[in-house]
Order: C-alpha cells, then sequence, then structure tokens
C-alpha cells in the first residue's frame, strides 16, 4: 500500500515537472481550458439561477389568470367579469389586479406598477423594489414624481425600500395604492388588468380552465404550470443559442486537445517510447498522462468556475445579459441570486473535465502500447 | 548468456516499403564482457540491439537471457524485464529536456515505488562516480556532449542492471570524451556487467576493452 502511494506520489511529481517544463505549451492549453470552462459553467449558472428565480416567484402566485383578449391581445378587464366566475365552482378565491408598465423617459426604463392582492400601501405612498432605489438614487421618505396620462405631475412618497427574496420580476417593481395608480395610468374604475384565481383541488385546474373558456369566449387563461413551461423554454432557447456560440469556442479546443492528444507530437512520442525503454509499463505511461490531465483539468475546472461564480453573480452576468435576457421588465439593474445544486457542477465537470482526460487517456493509450523502439523511431 | 537464434526483423512487412533490418542472425553474447556490433550505418546494428534490449519484437526467431525466452513475454513482463535487467544508453543520450540531471536520474525509478530519500541516494551515488555531482541541479539542456553521455550512463545504471546495451555511445562525443567513456566501460566490466555496444568508431571497436566482435552488413553477420 505505502509503495502504491508512493508511485502515485512520484508520477503526479513527475507530472508536474512534465507540465512545467513545456510551459507555454501547456499554459495556453490552460487558458482557452479555462475560458471553455468559464463561458459554458457561466450559462448553466445562469439559466439554472433564472429557473429557480422564476420558481421561486410563481411559488406564490394564483394558480391561474383570467385575461380578457380584444383582436388577439390583452385588454383591460371589466369587474362584471367576476359574477360570471362566482358561478364556476371549484373556485375559491378571486381577486381582480392591477398592474402594468411606467416608463421613466428620462432614465429610458420602464418600471413595474404592482397594486397588491392585499395590505396597500395608504394613498399617496409607495414601496419600491430595491433596483429602482438603486436606479433612482432614492431612499425612503424621499418623493418620486410621475407623470399621470393627463400630463399633470404626482408625487408620491417612499414608505419602503424592499429587498426581494428573489429578483428577477420584483427589482422594478413599485407597489402602490389602487387610487393612485388608477391616477397615474388613467385606468377606468370598474376595470382591472386581470383577474387571479385561486383553485382548491390542484387536479381540477385544467378543467376549469376549459369552463372559464366556454363560458366567456373572449377571455384566455393562463396556469401557473403555463407560465413556468414558459420561463422552460425561454431560458432553455435562450441558452442554447448561447450554448450555440460556446459550442464554437468549444469546438476551438476541440482542436487543440486533438493536437495535444490525439496526433501527439514527436516529443511526446519519444518521451513515452524512451520511458517504457527505461522500464515503465503501459499502466505506468497512461498513469502519468492522466494525472497531468487531472492537473490541468482540476486547477482549470475550480479557475473557470469560480471565474463564472464571479462574472455571473457579482459582476451581474456582463456577458451573456444582453443575450439571454432581454424584454423590457427587466431594463433596470438586477442581481441574480445564486443557485448552485450539484447537478449544476457535476454537469459542468462531465461535458468539460471528463472529455479531457478521456482524450488523455485514449491517446497515450494509443502509443503506450506501440513497442518503445517504434514509438522513439 | 544470451542467445540469439535466426532472428529477423521485418519492417512495413507486406507492403511496398517492406525493410528487412535484421536478416536471420544468430549470436551468442558472453556473461560479463563486452561485445561490440560493428557496421556501417543502416546495417541493422540499432535495430539487433532493440531487439535484444526488448524494445522491440522480432519478426521472427527466439531470443533467451540467461535461458529465459524474452520473444515470448507479455509487453507487461517485457517491461518487467527490461527495467530489471537492461540499461539503455542512447546514440543521442535521449536526455529529458528541461529537466535537471537529477530528476533524469529518478526516471526509471519513478513508477517502483521508491521514497525520494532511496531516489536520491542511488542518484547522488552514481552521479559520484561518474565525476557529476556539481552538475545535479543542471538543466540537461545546458549539459556539453561529454556530461549529458554520463548522464545517461548514470541513468542506465540507476536500477543496477546487469546488462548495458549502448547504441553509437560515442557518436555525438570528440575523442577524448570518447576514451572517458572506455574508461566508464572499463569500470563497469569491473562490476561484472555485460555490454553489448553497437558501434562504428573504430575509437570503440578498435579497444581493448573488447572481448567479442560482430560485424554487419545489410542485416547479416558477417564473418572475415
Amino acid at each position: 500500500m505505502k509503495n502504491l502511494i508512493l508511485r502515485h506520489l512520484n508520477l503526479i511529481d513527475y507530472a508536474i515537472w512534465n507540465l512545467k517544463r513545456n510551459k507555454l505549451k501547456n499554459s495556453l492549453i490552460f487558458f482557452i481550458y479555462t475560458f471553455c470552462i468559464f463561458l459554458v459553467s457561466s450559462v448553466l449558472m445562469f439559466t439554472s439561477s433564472l429557473n429557480r428565480e422564476a420558481k421561486e416567484i410563481l411559488a406564490h402566485a394564483p394558480d391561474m389568470i383570467v385575461q380578457k383578449v380584444v383582436a388577439g391581445r390583452h385588454d383591460l378587464i371589466e369587474i362584471s367579469y367576476l359574477d360570471t366566475l362566482k358561478g364556476i365552482r371549484g373556485i375559491s378565491e378571486i381577486k381582480p389586479r392591477l398592474w402594468g408598465y411606467y416608463f421613466e423617459p428620462n432614465l429610458r426604463v420602464n418600471f413595474s406598477l404592482v397594486v397588491p392582492l392585499n395590505e396597500q400601501p395608504e394613498k399617496g405612498s409607495i414601496y419600491i423594489g430595491s433596483g429602482v432605489a438603486k436606479i433612482l438614487k432614492k431612499t425612503e421618505n424621499d418623493f418620486l414624481p410621475f407623470v399621470k396620462t393627463s400630463k399633470e405631475s404626482l408625487l408620491l412618497e417612499i414608505e419602503k425600500v424592499i429587498e426581494f427574496e428573489t429578483s428577477l420580476m420584483t427589482n422594478d417593481l413599485i407597489i402602490m395604492n389602487e387610487e393612485d395608480f388608477r391616477n397615474i395610468t388613467g385606468m377606468g374604475e370598474n376595470k382591472f388588468t386581470d383577474i387571479a384565481l385561486f383553485i382548491n383541488n390542484k387536479n381540477e385546474i385544467d378543467k376549469i380552465a376549459e369552463k372559464i373558456l366556454n363560458s366567456m369566449p373572449n377571455v384566455r387563461v393562463v396556469t401557473k404550470s403555463s407560465i413556468l413551461k414558459t420561463y422552460d423554454s425561454l431560458f432553455n432557447w435562450r441558452s442554447s443559442l448561447v450554448f450555440f456560440l460556446i459550442s464554437m469556442v468549444l469546438v476551438a479546443f476541440l482542436i487543440v486537445a486533438v493536437d495535444r492528444f490525439i496526433s501527439i507530437n514527436v516529443d511526446d512520442r519519444n518521451e513515452i517510447g524512451l520511458l517504457k525503454a527505461l522500464g515503465w509499463d503501459t499502466s505506468d505511461t497512461i498513469i502519468l498522462k492522466s494525472w497531468e490531465s487531472v492537473v490541468i483539468s482540476s486547477l482549470s475546472f475550480l479557475i473557470g468556475i469560480n471565474s463564472a461564480y464571479i462574472h455571473i453573480f457579482l459582476f451581474d452576468a456582463r456577458i451573456f445579459k444582453p443575450i439571454i435576457m432581454g424584454w423590457s421588465v427587466l431594463y433596470p439593474h438586477f442581481n441574480l441570486v445564486p443557485n448552485i445544486n450539484m447537478w449544476t457542477l457535476i454537469t459542468i465537470f462531465a461535458i468539460t473535465v471528463l472529455p479531457f482526460i478521456l482524450f488523455s487517456i485514449v491517446s497515450v493509450w494509443r502509443l503506450s502500447i506501440t513497442e518503445p523502439d517504434v514509438a522513439m523511431r | 548468456m544470451i542467445e540469439v537464434i535466426k532472428v529477423s526483423k521485418i519492417y512495413n512487412q507486406h507492403k511496398h516499403n517492406e525493410c528487412v533490418a535484421v536478416d536471420n542472425v544468430s549470436l551468442e553474447i558472453p556473461e560479463k564482457a563486452v561485445t561490440v556490433i560493428c557496421g556501417p550505418s543502416g546495417s541493422g546494428k540499432t535495430t539487433l540491439l532493440s531487439i535484444i534490449g526488448a524494445m522491440i519484437k522480432p519478426t521472427s526467431g527466439r531470443i533467451f537471457v540467461n535461458g529465459q525466452e524474452i520473444t515470448s513475454l507479455s509487453e507487461r513482463f517485457l517491461s518487467k524485464f527490461r527495467r530489471e535487467n537492461i540499461g539503455f544508453v542512447f546514440q543521442k543520450f535521449n536526455l529529458i529536456r528541461n529537466l535537471t540531471v537529477l530528476q533524469n536520474l529518478f526516471i526509471p525509478l519513478i513508477p517502483l515505488g521508491f521514497s525520494k530519500k532511496v531516489f536520491e541516494k542511488k542518484a547522488y551515488m552514481l552521479l559520484e562516480k561518474l565525476n557529476l555531482s556539481n552538475l545535479a541541479n543542471a538543466n540537461c539542456e545546458q549539459l556539453s556532449g561529454g556530461e549529458a553521455q554520463r548522464v545517461a550512463i548514470a541513468r542506465a545504471l540507476i536500477n543496477d542492471p546487469k546488462i548495458i546495451i549502448a547504441d553509437e555511445p560515442s557518436a555525438n562525443l570528440d575523442s577524448h570524451n570518447t576514451q572517458n567513456l572506455l574508461e566508464i566501460f572499463r569500470e563497469l566490466i569491473k562490476e561484472n556487467r555485460t555490454l553489448i555496444i553497437a558501434s562504428h568508431d573504430p575509437i570503440i571497436y578498435s579497444s581493448d576493452i573488447i572481448n567479442v566482435r560482430f560485424n554487419m552488413r545489410d542485416g547479416r553477420l558477417i564473418y572475415d
């Protein structure tokens, strides 16, 4: 056992000497490799974090939203629709909602205006998300000016700056009283943006949705699960786009890997042949080259993963955000909440480190089974 | 004793570029003696040495080393055989570039699972013996031809093999260094080692240290 450990320690030592003696070549491989891991990890961390945020948001969302549709477009829904909904069995709670967007022309950003279902702020007061506070450089007790549709201005006092658990959808929120909302947006008294429904028996959601569509033909019903599916496909599609771009980088990396490991150069061939001539076994040379790969790939993995973490969660995913994100609600600055699970790490490891080590083992094995004299010629 | 029985080596057999490097060679190499195989370049000396040193398998024929047939050994046992019995000295020294002299000497010991202390003890003893102690930490790239050859010999001796195979050991040395090399060989004979040298250098093959001489041409042994 002691001999086995010593043998591996000696082989690791030699692997490190070997990496050092080919500094230039190995540094190049290391940098390209680390960059690839950084890119792949960034995308995976970004999309995994987005999905988590979406799920967190939807955890407390209504089971169903009813929207009025006119000419295929979302329109304001009249209070009379509530009566029809009250007649449908299985719905435990019906809550008309008020929300919309407010464009701030000076900063060219959109904020989401929301009237909460419970506990509204007092008239003249608002709660704002931390992203809004940051971008407007405002804090509690400051006043925020709004321009009404009638072009008159309205000053509302910031009562609270709220740090939400998730920031994807809540960072740009301005929460206000119903009267202030109607004042700013010009929305009529008996109209709402949509209606939120809560269902007791979750198995009945689809059935109830069907009933609603049959009884009110000019509405659309959005269920929580369909929103989740939309998020999933949206993030997956966008991440696929980035993956496509990254795959080009991976191909470049593959070429380097192929050059390094499959079409092993004369120097490497000589080395393997010499080691075998000096009494090394095939397994010794394979273990040696595996250790070399493990050293490079582990370092690259650690640095790549950590750089990706810093990029996504500390530097706000500057490289990917414009590609993966991109709808108006998200114009304000927001920070993603770190969300790295074991599967994300295993996936990154599996698509970056394992192929690299595998390449090295296969190519060295091919060379090691050659007679030393032939390898050295 | 090493017995070579009807050994042939054909490269690229049955291809358009087929090449018979060694053709039906039989010879006996005595133990604890210096045997030289001479002949011009391309006569098959190196290939024959590689076959004797278990670096390459012959196309046909058999080789016995102290009664043990090595031509039938599997790759794993051939490695073991090389490690325990053979020390190679190559024409171009074949030191691993950008490693120190000491690191190059460690190479044959690495897979054996010895501690660093054992490595160093063995290596320093040999460096002392070959007057290389002051170069222990020198980069191999910085060595002169004579120094590099002595390091290569030290590396061949580190596992204390009974058989030393040297392929054109003086090819990259001047006459002064060649004389020094012969002195080293003389010391090795005193240690009861078997030396097999391939050379077409007259200083080597005419030296008084040589006990047995074989001539080769076109892959065959030539008898005067």
